[in-house]
């Protein structure tokens, strides 16, 4: 019995607690519907919180009613009031609290973090490693030399297969002259044919390096004018490469020899000036020869070169996206 | 004033540069804009301050103004104002007793009119200063929700968009804000002139 009794005054109880609770609403029109309806009927029965919605009542009439103070002024905007703190107004405008400026922030911090994210997944799952060209780019050192020396190589390996052709005019012409043996004259065609040579050179060149060819022009000339000038003695000193000897096969001996010399000799200058230069050319280099030569070229020291820039780009990025977060939560802090 | 078509058409004159057009909504909604920040500061100086700020904020952000209630966009600027004010006072606090005092009437169709005999006029100046002490006892966020609401006479959906917080929370705010001021009132009732008291209490 007691009990029950209890149990009725708990949720009698637990009813004054809800329609108290919502009393303020009620009076501010704010409660519809059924719970509108239970609160009226709690009420038509309990003086108790009839008793409080009346002093709710005057509490909000007296608020509502509340004498107000007069305005003190007009707030009407002047001009001068929007061009005196033009400096001002501009200044909020794009201070860091101003809405814009913050937008911008916003979108500027999403899109750092967003990269940097990527740029990160991209490293751990090793992405970079594989596809990015930029390492493959980044060598110049041992690398480069390296990948200069094949290039060398192939321009020699076109040369020599051309130099058969060459060598023959040469032969024709020398035995033409070869009644009078005046090495002045067999020096010339020489010379000449260096020059052909040379002008063959410029033509393969570009094929597969298109950096060495404006450098084999301009360097070569000075090494056929030794060649002029230096005249006999000088321009037959070293030994002819037997090889391309061979390779001409049945002329006198005295001329093919000269020929081969001219033909192995002139090549071997030109390569001079394309392993000089690669600290300036040398970028074009390897992407236009490495197709020539990619298996080892490319392959080892841009590794570890790609990974160290990778990181750099990680670290660079990251502490952007830092910096930038910091100053979008001050101006999110100052936004109105 | 202008019925919604008119405010419409002032609002996008404004958002021109038009400030003659903006100045009619400054005289439209200037009393109600410092009677929420007088509420809300108790101080006339901050209350014309922030008003003050509220509306040139205003026009310099009219352009930002996307349709909608422009009382409940513009007191939102103005609370803003009114915090910041809150937020300088706590900085420097100023206990000014003297901008309590109310000096004339408000006009407008929110004035209630008790009569104005010198003793009425004077007992509405007590009846200012108790409720407005009331108010200052409560925390800020309540006194604004309040002043939304028995002041600017705006619906719980329209405080909440105002404030920026739910619906459930202006519900408690409003509740609890009512409820300590009823129970300040009650505890006053002898300094309240007798024709304010409530009547069958006690």
């Amino acid at each position: 019995m007691i009990a029950m009794l209890d149990f009725v005054r708990r949720r009698i109880q637990s009813e004054h607690e809800q329609v108290r609770a919502v009393l303020s609403a009620y009076i501010d029109g704010e409660v519809t519907g059924k719970d509108r309806r239970r609160v009226e009927a709690h009420l038509a029965d309990c003086d108790a919180c009839a008793e409080a919605l009346r002093a709710l009542q005057y509490t909000k009439a007296l608020v509502v009613g509340a004498p107000r103070p007069r305005i003190p002024r007009s707030f009407v905007v002047r001009r001068a009031d929007l061009e005196e703190p033009a400096g001002a107004a501009t200044r909020r405008r794009f201070a860091l609290g101003s809405k814009l400026a913050y937008a911008y922030l916003r979108g500027a911090t999403a899109v750092v973090a967003v990269a940097f994210a990527l740029l990160v997944a991209g490293d751990l799952t090793g992405q970079f490693g594989l596809g990015s060209r930029a390492p493959a780019r980044a060598p110049l050192g041992e690398a480069g030399v390296a990948e200069q020396e094949k290039d060398v190589e192939v321009t020699k390996e076109v040369e020599v297969l051309e130099a058969p052709v060459a060598i023959q005019e040469t032969v024709k012409e020398t035995v033409a002259v070869e009644g009078t043996p005046q090495a002045v004259e067999k020096e010339v065609t020489k010379v000449v044919e260096a020059e052909k040579v040379v002008e063959r050179e410029v033509e393969l060149a570009p094929t597969p390096s298109p950096v060495p060819a404006e450098a084999l022009p301009t360097t070569l000339p000075p090494a056929v004018e030794r060649e002029q000038e230096g005249v006999q003695p000088l321009a037959v000193p070293e030994a002819p490469s037997v090889e391309s000897a061979d390779a001409t096969g049945p002329p006198p001996a005295e001329a093919t020899a000269e020929e081969a010399y001219s033909v192995a000799e002139s090549p071997t200058p030109a390569p001079a000036p394309t392993t000089t230069p690669p600290s300036t050319p040398l970028p074009p280099g390897p992407t236009s020869t490495a197709p020539a030569t990619p298996v080892v070229v490319t392959a080892r020291p841009p590794v570890r070169r790609g990974l160290t820039a990778v990181r750099v780009a990680e670290i660079g990025l990251g502490v952007l996206a830092l910096a930038l977060l910091l100053v979008t939560l001050v101006a999110r802090r100052q936004q109105p | 004033m202008p019925p919604g078509a008119d405010e419409q058409a002032l609002i996008a004159s404004a958002q021109q540069g038009d400030l003659d057009a903006f100045n009619q909504l400054v005289i439209h909604y200037q009393t109600l804009a410092y009677h929420v920040a007088y509420r809300i500061l108790s101080d006339a100086d901050a209350s014309a301050d922030a008003t003050q700020d509220a509306f040139l904020r205003a026009y310099q952000a009219i352009g930002q103004y996307r349709g909608g209630s422009f009382k409940a966009w513009l007191l939102r600027i103005v609370t803003n104002t009114c915090y910041d004010q809150l937020r300088a006072k706590k900085r420097r606090p100023t206990a000014s007793l003297e901008a309590l005092l109310v000096t004339d009437p408000a006009p407008g169709p929110s004035f209630v009119d008790w009569g104005e005999s010198p003793e009425a006029y004077t007992e509405r100046q007590e009846l200012s200063r108790a409720i407005q002490a009331g108010l200052n006892t409560l925390p800020s966020d309540q006194r604004v929700a309040l002043a939304l609401c028995d002041v600017a006479g705006m619906n719980y959906q329209e405080i909440a968009e105002v404030t920026r917080v739910s619906l459930g929370t202006v519900k408690s705010r409003i509740s609890r804000a009512r409820a300590k001021l009823r129970d300040y009132l009650l505890g006053q009732q002898e300094l309240l002139p007798a024709r304010y008291r409530l009547r069958d209490g006690t």
